[in-house]
């Protein structure tokens, strides 16, 4: 019994590292483990009110723990099973440094995690207001960060920032063992929850499941919830958690601005509006696994406060492909909406500008264009000045896909650079370039 | 035994010497000088495989080319994500037939190394150019960083170095296939701007005066034969298009660059040294722009 669950148990994790490692065709499968958790379904599911494709994921687990409570953490959890080997491996180390050390108390899911609960409340109470908060917190979110920052090329340490959280979770787990699955995590106290009312609601209903000890039959859980404090204190301490986080989410959502100032971040193409965004993105990390081109990278506070680690476009060596939309199918949370490939291509996500004091045709009479020739969409016009062609910039046609400026040869700074504005279609296509995807 | 000649016979040979001594030379001079000093073959038709067998014919057949069980390396234009019909990249019909040809002329292999412009995947995949050239048995590649190697360009003015594929550096037969299409800064896009994708930093050349940078690098490299595809020609909003097309149905063979590049631009109205990359490599002696000079072969196929 012991073996099957470590065999289940590594299955999983090898299944959802490769999945949130992004190397099979079915890129969407990135989005499947971080969206599998029924914690992150609901908080988006009431931050936005309405439920999505992507909420529904989060079903099957959801009604697991009504039945089973905990059975996830104990039989599934790749992130628990990661801080199980850590935990492993700690011990290991320390009793070859100094035997007698090692008796430590192992990682164990069987306390209910009551800081979990008040930290699953305070979200909840956020995401009322429509403004989630640390959805980051989310253990399968934390796993698929780690796993979504490899690549093959261009690793930057900001590209890698990520993998953070998971990386904190396991020195944590290696000093204070029983730390997160016993006491922190709110996926797991939600789990716990959903078990006692399953519970309650099959005691309601007179329904006794007949098979209590199934494979591996964990105990729901130890502790009930009302143990340590009784019912009533536990009860109000949840209800002033849910209050704390709607009023925490309500003040930080009015504190942020609608719409990014021109030199704010660029967002990936169908991304939601500021400051919607800051709280809706889990900072997985699966649009950054995503790009192709590798230009989706975490933002370091250039958007504002709440703008850290959030996905911005970076055009400084590649641009967003007019071709690709693989970014927008991976997005566990809906901060970044599936587009068709048309919706995509007639989507602007900002507008290029022209510097003439710093552009070469303009400034120095150099048979440039570079912008003009990249430009997928027509967006570049072409000025005769000075007996050269120099470019401006067709703000009806621009979509801020930044061919142009991942190609400027200006230096050091770039003379066409595109600038963040709310994202919208494109006023009037070009009849011709929207022709194309037609016989494409 | 009347040996002496009359009068009339030696007048008559005076005169015939005297004319010769002064006229021969000077025909002489005249066909050296002033003749055509390069040859190109316009080849009018629809089917591309008809039309590239009667160039190479004209040429001298595949053999004076390709030599056997040497690599053939094909630069041609599949620069953008756009569609054959478009005209934005070297037709891929006429690239499926130049490289069967090679191949069975007794080429070795044909490699076909292209730095695009868009994304490589949807470059090759689009232009429909990365299907054909696997039909037919050739290698495509999007040359990576160590695969470039640097070099000095002697003659060159502005561009004194350059990072090129070692594939086309070190080609034993090297065709350059160009597409021929309008360019926001270079004018037209013809043979020797085609080298363009073959070089790493084209940040460079646009940086320091496109069209010198052109006829330097025209001044370095030295393709066995120069295919045109002027089948259909984007006569706006090139170099990726879409523009309007015109359908010259041609093909221009040659092996002098400026020659080929002078007749092409008159495909859109223009004249030769009208496009200045054309008149610096002229100037430069990489060719010959001056129509004039240029003995122009045209036939249908």
């Amino acid at each position: 019994m012991h073996h099957q669950r470590t065999i289940l148990r590594i299955g999983v994790l090898a299944l959802a590292a490769i999945a949130s490692v992004q190397v099979f065709p079915w890129l969407s499968g990135a989005a499947v483990w971080p969206a599998a958790s029924p914690l992150l379904a609901i908080c988006v599911a009431v931050a936005v009110r309405s439920v999505s494709l992507v909420s529904l994921i989060g079903l099957p687990l959801l009604a697991l723990a009504l039945v089973r409570g905990r059975w996830f953490c104990h039989h599934l959890c790749p992130t628990g099973y990661l801080l199980i080997l850590v935990d492993k491996f700690t011990r290991l180390w320390r009793r070859h440094r100094r035997p007698g050390l090692g008796r430590r108390h192992p990682v164990s899911m069987h306390r209910f995690p009551v800081l979990g609960l008040g930290l699953c409340f305070v979200m909840l109470g956020s995401a009322l207001s429509g403004f989630p908060l640390l959805l980051n917190l989310d253990p399968l979110v934390q796993f698929n960060g780690f796993f979504s920052v490899w690549r093959s090329t261009d690793w930057t340490w900001v590209a890698g920032l990520p993998a953070l959280s998971l990386i904190m979770l396991g020195l944590i787990t290696a000093i204070w063992p029983h730390l997160w699955c016993e006491r922190i995590c709110p996926l797991g106290a939600l789990q716990a929850l959903l078990g006692i009312a399953g519970k309650f609601c099959r005691h309601v209903i007179g329904w006794k499941p007949e098979t209590q000890s199934s494979v591996g039959a964990a105990p729901v859980c130890h502790n009930s919830l009302a143990a340590p404090a009784g019912r009533g204190v536990a009860g109000r301490r949840m209800f002033l958690a849910l209050v704390f986080g709607a009023s925490l989410g309500w003040m930080l959502k009015r504190m942020g601005t609608s719409c990014p100032g021109p030199d704010g971040p660029i967002r990936p193409p169908g991304a939601v509006t500021e400051p919607v965004l800051w709280g809706l993105c889990s900072r997985c990390g699966s649009c950054m696994r995503a790009c192709p081109e590798g230009i989706i990278i975490p933002d370091l506070g250039t958007g504002g406060h709440g703008s850290w680690l959030t996905p911005r476009l970076d055009f400084s060596q590649r641009y967003c492909n007019e071709w690709c939309r693989l970014c927008t199918g991976v997005c566990p949370t809906g901060t970044i909406g599936r587009l068709s490939l048309e919706a995509k291509r007639t989507l602007s996500i900002g507008t290029a500008r022209v510097d003439r004091t710093r552009c070469l045709a303009w400034n120095e009479a150099q048979y440039c264009m570079v912008c003009h020739e990249f430009c997928s969409y027509q967006a570049v016009r072409i000025v005769e000045h000075n007996g050269v062609n120099c470019p401006e910039v067709d703000e009806a046609l621009c979509r801020g896909c930044g061919a142009c400026q991942s190609h400027c040869p200006a230096e050091p700074v770039r003379a066409i650079v595109v600038h963040a504005h709310v994202q919208a279609p494109v006023s009037c296509p070009d009849p011709r370039v929207s022709a194309r995807i037609g016989n494409g | 035994m009347n040996a002496r000649i009359s009068r009339r016979q030696f007048m008559t040979g005076l005169a015939a010497t005297a004319v010769s001594s002064v006229c021969l030379p000077r025909m002489a001079w005249a066909a050296s000088g002033s003749g055509p000093t390069s040859t190109i073959y316009v080849i009018h038709g629809s089917d591309p495989g008809r039309m590239l067998a009667a160039g190479i014919a004209r040429l001298g057949g595949w053999g004076s080319f390709v030599k056997p069980r040497q690599n053939v390396v094909l630069k041609l234009n599949a620069a953008w994500a756009s569609l054959p019909e478009q005209g934005g990249n070297t037709s891929p019909a006429l690239v499926e037939c130049c490289i069967q040809e090679c191949l069975r002329s007794g080429a070795a292999a044909v490699v076909v190394p292209e730095k695009s412009c868009s994304s490589a995947k949807d470059a090759f995949e689009r232009s429909g150019i990365g299907a054909a050239v696997k039909r037919s048995g050739g290698r495509m590649y999007s040359p990576e960083r160590h695969q470039f190697q640097r070099v000095t360009i002697p003659r060159g003015v502005n561009l004194k170095e350059a990072d090129v594929v070692r594939d086309v550096l070190e080609a034993p037969c090297l065709i350059n296939m160009p597409v021929a299409k309008t360019h926001g800064s270079s004018t037209l896009t013809l043979s020797m701007k085609n080298w363009m994708g073959s070089v790493s930093d084209r940040g460079y050349w646009h940086a320091h005066n496109l069209h010198q940078c052109i006829a330097d690098f025209s001044t370095f490299i030295k393709p066995s034969l120069i295919i045109v595809d002027a089948l259909r020609i984007m006569t706006t909003h090139g170099p990726q298009g879409p523009g309007k097309l015109a359908y010259p149905n041609q093909l221009i063979f040659g092996t002098d660059p400026v020659a080929v590049d002078a007749y092409a631009a008159t495909l859109f109205g223009k004249q030769p040294f009208d496009v200045l990359y054309i008149k610096l490599a002229h100037d430069m002696e990489v060719g010959c722009g001056d129509l004039k000079q240029v003995r122009i072969v045209h036939v249908d196929a």
